[in-house]
This record gives C-alpha cells, structure tokens and sequence, in this order.
C-alpha cells in the first residue's frame, strides 16, 4: 500500500537571507571574539604603512648614505637616520615589506608542502605512511634554529631574502604536515566521502572537492601561524647577523644597530622605529593566532552572553 | 540460465585473529528483487558484509563475484559498471552530506560522474523527479544545506539518489537507526517504493528486528560473525527458532500492551565459555547442551522454508550445504548438490 | 498528590535569540508519584531533553527558565541556589543521559568515579563501607565488581550504561530522569539496561521520568504517556490510554507510525514537517499538518484542560464535542 507521504502541508518559510544574517551574525561574533579583528586591523595597519609609505619614501633611502648619519628625527627625516646613514623611515616602510614577503613565502610554501605530505601519506596509507610518518617525527625532534644556522652559515653573505624564506620553509612543513595528516585521517572515513566513492568520484576528485574545502579553516589558521612562526624564525637568524646583509628587513636593522652601538651612543630613535614595528607585528600576529584558534574549535568558543 | 547480480563464495573476513565474518555463500540473481534483512547486534558482522558488498573491503577466504566475475579482477569498465550498480544508504543522515555544500551536491555529483543527465535543466528535472517519488518537496529540500534540513528529510533524499542512478543493487546500512521512530515510517516507505516500483534488491541491514519485519522478504540472522538463522521474514520473526533469534524477537519493544517483552526470554549473564570451537552463542543459551561447546552446529533444514544453526534442530536430518541456500531463500535459482558440506 | 515524587506546574524554558525568544519548553505541568513512572515521548526538537535540563537546572546559556514550578515534597527544584542544587543533584534528583561513552571520565576508573560521587556529597565512611556501597551498586545493575577496577573504554555500551544507572542511584534519589537512556544500544542490551533500571526504580520507589522517541520502549516500561509537541504537552494520561485510545491527532499519528507486528506491512507516515520552534504556527502548533484542523485551531491556541489525573489532549475537536467539565 501505498504511504501517505506527501508533505501536503504548507512548506516551512525558506530561512531568511543568507547575507542579511551572514553580516549579522559576523559583527556579533567579532565582538565575541575581539584577538581576532584586533590582531587583524594591527596587520592591516602594518600593511598599509608599508604600502603607503613607499610613496613617501624610496627604495634607495634605505641603503647607506642617504642623509648624514647618526641625525635625530628631523623635518627632511622624520625618523631620523642611523649609523651609516640610512633614512630610517625608508627602513622600516621597506623592511616592513620584506620581513612580510619572507613570512608568507616561507609560510605559504611551508603550508603547501606539508599538506601535500599530509595527503600522500593519510589517503595512501600503508607503508607509505608509515615511512613518512617517522621521517617528519624524526625531523620534528631536530631543532629549526640550529639547522638554519647551519644552512645560513653556509650561504653566508650571498644570502637573500628568497633564500631565507626558502630556507625557512624547508623546516616550516613539519608541523602542518602532523596536523594535517591528522585531519586527513579522520575525513578519509567519513561517510560523506564513502558516498563520494560510491559516486564514482576519484581519489583525486575525492581529495580537491570533498575534502580541501572542508580543511580551507584549517589550513588558514595554520599558514597564518607559519607564517608567524617564519617570521619570528627569520628575524632571529638575522639578529644573529645571519641575514641578508643587501637587503634592510627589519631583524637586518636589529643586527646593525647592536653591531654600531646604537644604545652606546644614545641613538634612541634608531632603537625605538623597528622595535616599535616589531611590537606590533609580533603582538598582530599573536592574537590573529589566538583567534583563528577560537574559531576553528568550537569547544574553545566563548559561550554568548 | 539464471544470471547471478553478485555472489559471495565462502567469504570470510578476519582482522588479526578476530574472526569478524565467518564463510558465508550466497548469491542473488539478476531479475529478482527481494528485499533482504541482515540482523544482528554490534559485532554479528552484518556491517562488514555491507563493506564487503559496497567493494571497500576484501574478503580475507573466499571470493566476490558481480556478474559472474570476480570484483578483484574486474575490467576498468566492469568497475565502473559496477561501481555504479551498486549502491548505498547508510547509517548517520547528517554525516553523509559534505558540510561544506548544499544536500545537492551529493545528488548532482553521480549525475555528473556517471554521466547521467545531458545538461543542468535534465539534471534538475531528474532531482526533481526523484523527490517527489520519496515524497520531498523540492522547493523545500534542495538547494538547503544539510543542518536545515530534518533526519528523516537527509535520509529520504538519499534513497532519492538512489532512485535517479537506478542502481541494481541497494545496500541500505542502518538507514533509519538514527531517526526518531516516528519518522522512520516514512523512509522506510521510500525504501520500498524503490524497491517495488524500480525492481531493486535491497540489502536491508538492521539491528531492529521491527523495521525488518515490516519491509523484508528475507531475514538472515548473524550471531558473531556467524549465520545463525534464515528464512522468510513471517517464519523468522512470527515463530524464531534459534536461541538467539528468539532472544531477539522477545526483547523487542512492541508497542502493544498485551504483548510484554521478554516474558519468555530471560537473559542470561554472559559467561566466559563463548571461546574455542563450538557454537558462540552457547555461553548465552538457556538450552546449551554438551554437544553445543565439541563443535559448530551446522546449518539445519528447519520448517517454513528455513535453516537453522543450532543442534536442536538436528533431527530434521543431514546437515544443511550452504551453497543451497540462496535457492531455498529464493533468491537464486537452485544450484546443484555440491560436495562441500558447511 | 503525594508527599515523594514530583510536581512541575507551567513550566516555561526561553532561548533568547538575536531573531527573539525562542519557547523551547511552553507551559508544562505535569506529575510523577514515588514509584511511578512516565514517559515524555516526542520527536528530536519537541522540549523534552530541555525539560529535563531544566529540572536539574543544567540548561546552558542563552536558555532559561523563566517561569514554572517543580517540586520534590518540600523543594522547589527551580528555586535553589547554585550551591544547594549541586547538592541535590545525584541526592535527590539523577539524571542519566543519552550517550554513556561520553559521560564516563576516560582517565578515571570506574571505582574511582564511584568514589568521587560520594566525595563531591560529602559521604565520608570507612573503606570498607565504600567498597561494599560500590559493590552492591555494580550487582544492582547486574555487573560483577571486578568492573570497578575497569576503564570506560574496556567496556561495552551497555555495561557503561548500566555503570551511569548505578552512578545515578547511588544515593538513592527521590527522582530519576532518564534521558533516551538506551537510544544507542542494541534491542537485547536495551531491554536488560531498562530491565535493570526498573528493578533498581522499584527497589527504591522512586519517581522516574523516562524521555524518548520510541513509543514500544515507553509501551513496555512506563505508566504514564506525555506526549510533547513544539515545546508543549499536547496529550498526557495513563499508557494505555494513550497509546490505545490517543486523543491528539498528533497523538493518534505517533501511535499509528509506529510498526507493529498484528499488521505486517503497513507504514503510516506523519505528513509535513515539524515547525522550527522560531517560527511557530499561530494558533495550535499542529495544525498545519492536522489533517482535521477547523478554523478555530488556526487562530486559538488550545489548552490542555481538565484535572491532573485525567487523560487530556490539547485540541479543540474535543472541547467541541465533548461535555464542559466541572471546574
């Protein structure tokens, strides 16, 4: 016999526009959730400092003898100069740029190499994830900054800021590639990935369109915690006088104004413009951090008042 | 000649030493489509013979056969084929939608892969049509994300997709085990309007012996790994003959007072001698005997047109060959004698 | 009404939401005497597990309860402070949940979260008094008390279920609250985890309250049917009243969707959908989907009139037809 199925009622409202509570919705989360828009807008500021600054200032006033060394902040310098006479507005705004770019690259290449890692072993399986899992346990024991010593040693002064992102990145893969894999694991079993499969679809098709857009959160917040962790990483090895000594990142600046006693000689202003850009980078970065985390585990939300 | 849809030839499963399905034959041919109810409690093996249908899993002994050839060995467009033939619903309606998109996608993508609709607007219509057919309004169903949608409606849908790629054979894996029981009547429903308007066979797989009873031709019984009891779905549930079918029979939660559960099957505390050979169910069994833990039962001729694993129902005479079974269930045509006894 | 059990009068349990108040749970009276038992039936979204909640005030922001009743002899369960409640709880109220596996501490032994239940209520007795309490709670339940000794993963889903009963009445409370106790167990497990409970309930005498979707299960184990719908009670009575002679047409499709083995192949569906709690019906929240709705059920909310004991159904058919009752 037949079932008396059909939903003859009225049909239940369509759920109201998606964008109208979509911004709501957005607005009242970020007041939830404040390390996250804070650490953004102090990017965004860094962002666009160096972004505008290059219209104010140009790139060879970051090199040596563009102004008389050693100048407090004047009017013509409005951050004053440094030892060898570098425009210390054009360092920061230049340097901000290029400690960016070593981030990201190393960050994003880093990420990507990890997550082909991570997909190769977790869909594989087998002896082929055996293998890579004790090659990536193995390396993760090796601590980065002694290997990056090591390989900048070596590079030494032809050393660039391409060359450091790559450098970083050789080690920035680990830790996403364990994370990743984890995640893998788990969605490889998922019943909507058995339909998948039984749609036909192929591993590959399976990988980029069922699971990918699935990890696109996590694979965010962990480039943005590369990133910081490359950043940190580069600015480290530079302080060590291990960087790039044609290009004036910011870690660079640190370095010579340790190397030409900025604090000796009372040159405040040398000191005060890259720890301040430092200072805002780091603690950015830190709460973009902390707040991605909030947001890709839920458990972790705060509840609504 | 009877074509067989697909076989299972003495296929065992094992995962170390944990025997997780022990050799079972069967086989249905092509052209017949009962609806097939394989019961049992976690760990009877009944999922895993659902893995083994859908080709996720190999079998550890024994061999697969789809269209008379083995699944191991099948052509890239036998696979394909096949791959397409057999399909599934399974247990958990939310975790089968990739959260990520609309409940469409999981109908489009077959369409697509499959080569199954010439354009968007065919597509759509057959969505569409498929809806209906399950009782959805599409206005209400498609186009919705999963959460938005209620456990009953993500189930239904999901027969739906079986119905458009008109599959030949369904694996239906616990469909309504994580629906209210009120609303397990309407995907039911579904199931069997796919079964009786499109002529497909249906594995039903279920640990709830009511809903089997409802919908089922045949009703296997899995105890362990083990077939314990098959036969009609009347014979099996009206009148169970296995100690263990009637336990099962009798703890269920009729909803009719004059009928009080387990009037007659006590359950016993479990005792540690289900190990070594014999019959699993005897540490259980209120009539084990000795002969019961000295070796396993083998499958018995019984009434009504079924068998029974159980040495109390030995005096109908020799043992019972598995291979037989499928003819005597009628879902295959009768095979010749063979000289392997199970 | 006696001087045990419980009694909740109009109970009301709100969301507020950015979209507006959401009622959960709408005006909810009920009773439950010592040693009776009664079942809250209805569908995922109907109130119940929130009505449970809020009796053991464990509802989580942004809900609450805003107006209502419940009482145990002299305690008004909704009016106590934090700090009192948390003694009540597992003392005179227990509430065992849906999910075991997720309810029992991983790191912990099963002794050891036995032992906590006494800690945290303040039973301080010697050792062996301990052991021997612990003991007899595993028998009760009929586990052997080497299972003290275990960890959560070592055992099945029904022995963790049985551990959450006996946890649940180790201090022999005066209300038990079983939340789908057995929605993710087997029929045989099923029947010795309610089996067990049972006997433990009558054991003690206390009042317990079964909530679930199944109507065979509270067929087989309760005395009184609620059945809930859209937050509110649409029909309680006896159980036979209820499930041989349903009031509600809710009521009556509930009953008829469920697969019995007198008519073998019949399946009653229940047509429409269940309405979001945000965007309720005016009138009875039904009829939509009643296929006996008149004019008045659109625009009138009907009540669920009559005195306690009875067997009521919200719906205005019957007012129609049947005779005013005395006041």
């Amino acid at each position: 016999m037949a079932v008396r199925s059909l939903d003859a009622a009225r049909p239940v409202a369509a759920p109201a526009s998606r964008r109208g509570t979509g911004l709501r919705e957005l607005g009242r989360y970020l007041a939830r959730n404040p390390s996250l828009p804070i650490g953004l807008a102090m990017l965004g500021l860094l962002l666009a400092f160096t972004l505008v600054g290059q219209l104010w200032v140009g790139w060879d006033q970051a090199f040596p003898l563009s102004g008389p060394p050693s100048r407090a902040p004047s009017q013509r310098f409005p951050l004053g100069t440094d030892a060898k006479g570098r425009n210390l507005l054009a360092v920061v705004v230049y340097g901000t740029l290029l400690t960016f770019k070593i981030g990201l690259v190393a960050g994003a290449l880093g990420v990507l190499i990890g997550t082909v890692v991570a997909f190769v072993a977790a869909y594989h399986g087998g002896w082929v994830d055996a293998v890579l899992r004790v090659v990536v346990d193995v390396l993760i024991t090796v601590p980065a900054l002694l290997v990056l010593v090591v390989v900048a040693s070596v590079i030494q002064s032809s050393m660039t800021t391409t060359m450091m992102a790559v450098t970083i990145a050789l080690l920035a893969w680990r830790e996403p590639a364990r994370k990743i894999r984890a995640q893998v694991l788990v969605m490889r079993d998922a019943p909507y990935v058995l339909v998948a499969r039984l749609n036909g679809a192929s591993a590959t098709r399976i990988i980029f369109r069922e699971m990918i857009p699935n990890l696109l959160p996590y694979l965010g917040a962990s480039l943005v915690m590369a990133v910081a962790q490359a950043v940190l990483a580069s600015i480290g090895l530079e302080a060590l006088g291990l960087g790039t000594p044609s290009e004036p990142t910011l870690g660079m600046t640190i370095y010579w104004l340790m190397r030409d006693s900025a604090f000796m000689l009372g040159l405040w202003w040398w000191i005060l413009a890259p720890i301040t850009v430092l200072i805002i980078l780091f603690v950015g970065l830190y709460l973009v951090t902390a707040g991605l985390d909030e947001l890709a585990n839920p458990r972790l939300r705060r509840a609504a008042p | 000649m009877s074509v067989p849809l697909i076989e299972l030839d003495g296929v065992a499963k094992r995962y170390g030493k944990t025997v997780a399905l022990d050799r079972l034959s069967l086989r249905l041919d092509a052209g017949r489509a009962p609806i097939i109810a394989v019961a049992g409690e976690s760990g009877s093996g009944k999922t895993t013979l659902a893995s083994l249908l859908l080709g996720f899993i190999e079998p550890s002994e024994g061999e697969i056969r789809y269209g008379g050839a083995p699944l191991a060995k099948l052509g890239r467009a036998e696979k394909r084929a096949y791959r397409r033939e057999v399909q599934a619903v399974f247990q958990d309606p939310f975790a089968v939608y990739n959260p990520f998109y609309r409940v469409d996608h999981a109908l489009i993508e077959p369409l697509k892969l499959f080569g199954l609709a010439r354009s968007t607007k065919q597509a759509r219509a057959m969505l569409e049509e498929a809806c209906a057919r399950v009782g959805l309004h599409p206005e209400d169903t498609l186009g919705r994300f999963p959460h938005q949608l209620s456990g009953g409606q993500r189930q239904r849908l999901m027969v739906a997709r079986a119905m458009m790629l008109k599959p030949r054979l369904l694996v239906a894996d616990e469909p309504v085990s994580m629906i209210d029981a009120s609303l397990r009547a309407l995907v039911l429903g579904s199931l069997r309007t796919l079964n009786r308007e499109l002529g497909v066979p249906i594995v039903y797989i279920t640990h709830d012996l009511t809903t089997a009873y409802h919908i089922a031709d045949i009703v296997l019984i899995l105890y362990r790994g083990r077939l314990v009891e098959a036969g009609s779905a009347e014979a099996v549930i009206e009148a169970p003959q296995h100690p263990y079918t009637r336990l099962l029979v009798g703890s269920i939660p009729w909803p009719d007072l004059a009928i009080s559960w387990g009037r007659d099957e006590p359950i016993l505390k479990e005792d540690g001698r289900t190990i070594g050979a014999g019959c699993a169910f005897r540490g259980r069994c209120p009539q084990a005997m000795e002969s019961c833990g000295a070796a396993l039962p083998p499958l018995h001729a019984a009434d009504r047109g079924r068998v029974v694993r159980c040495f109390l129902h030995a005096q109908d005479g020799a043992a019972f060959d598995m291979t037989r079974l499928s003819g005597r269930l009628g879902l295959a045509a009768d095979q010749q004698e063979s000289e392997t006894v199970q | 009404m006696t001087a045990g059990g419980l009694s909740v009068r109009d109970l009301a349990v709100v969301y507020r939401t950015d979209d507006g108040d959401v009622h959960a749970v709408d005006g909810a009276s009920f009773d439950v005497g010592t040693g009776e038992r009664l079942g809250i039936v209805g569908e995922s979204g109907s109130g119940k597990t929130t009505t449970a909640l809020a009796l053991i005030q464990m509802l989580r922001p942004p809900g609450r309860v805003i107006a209502g009743t419940a009482r145990v002899g002299e305690v008004d369960l909704l009016r106590l402070a934090p700090a009192a409640m948390r003694r009540h709880r597992l003392q005179t109220v227990s509430y065992i949940p849906q999910g075991a596996m997720n309810s029992l501490n991983p790191v912990l032994t099963i002794g050891r979260q036995f032992r906590n239940a006494f800690a945290d209520h303040d039973v301080h007795l010697p050792e062996s008094a301990i052991r021997g309490r612990i003991g007899a709670a595993l028998a009760a339940v009929e586990l052997d008390s080497n299972v003290a000794a275990l960890y959560p993963h070592e055992l099945s889903g029904g022995m963790k279920q049985r551990v959450c009963i006996a946890i649940g009445m180790l201090l022999g409370p005066a209300l038990i609250i079983a939340d789908e106790p057995t929605s993710a167990l087997d029929v045989v497990t099923q029947r010795q985890v309610m089996e067990t409970l049972g006997r433990q309930q009558q054991a003690t005498g206390a009042a317990l309250i079964l909530i679930g979707h199944d109507i065979g299960l509270m067929a087989q184990f309760v005395d009184r049917l609620a059945v809930m719908y859209a937050g509110r009670i649409v029909e309680i009575g006896t159980i036979r009243e209820v499930i041989e002679t349903p009031r509600h047409p809710y009521a009556q499709a509930l009953v008829a969707s469920v697969p019995r083995l007198a008519r073998r192949g019949e399946l009653h569906g229940i047509a429409g959908v269940t309405p979001s709690l945000r965007r309720l019906p005016e009138g009875c929240a039904f009829h939509p989907r009643c296929t006996r709705a008149i004019d008045r059920c659109r625009r009138e909310r009907p009540a669920l009139d009559g005195a306690l004991g009875d067997h009521r159904a919200a719906c205005h058919l019957l007012a129609d037809t049947m005779p005013e009752r005395a006041a």
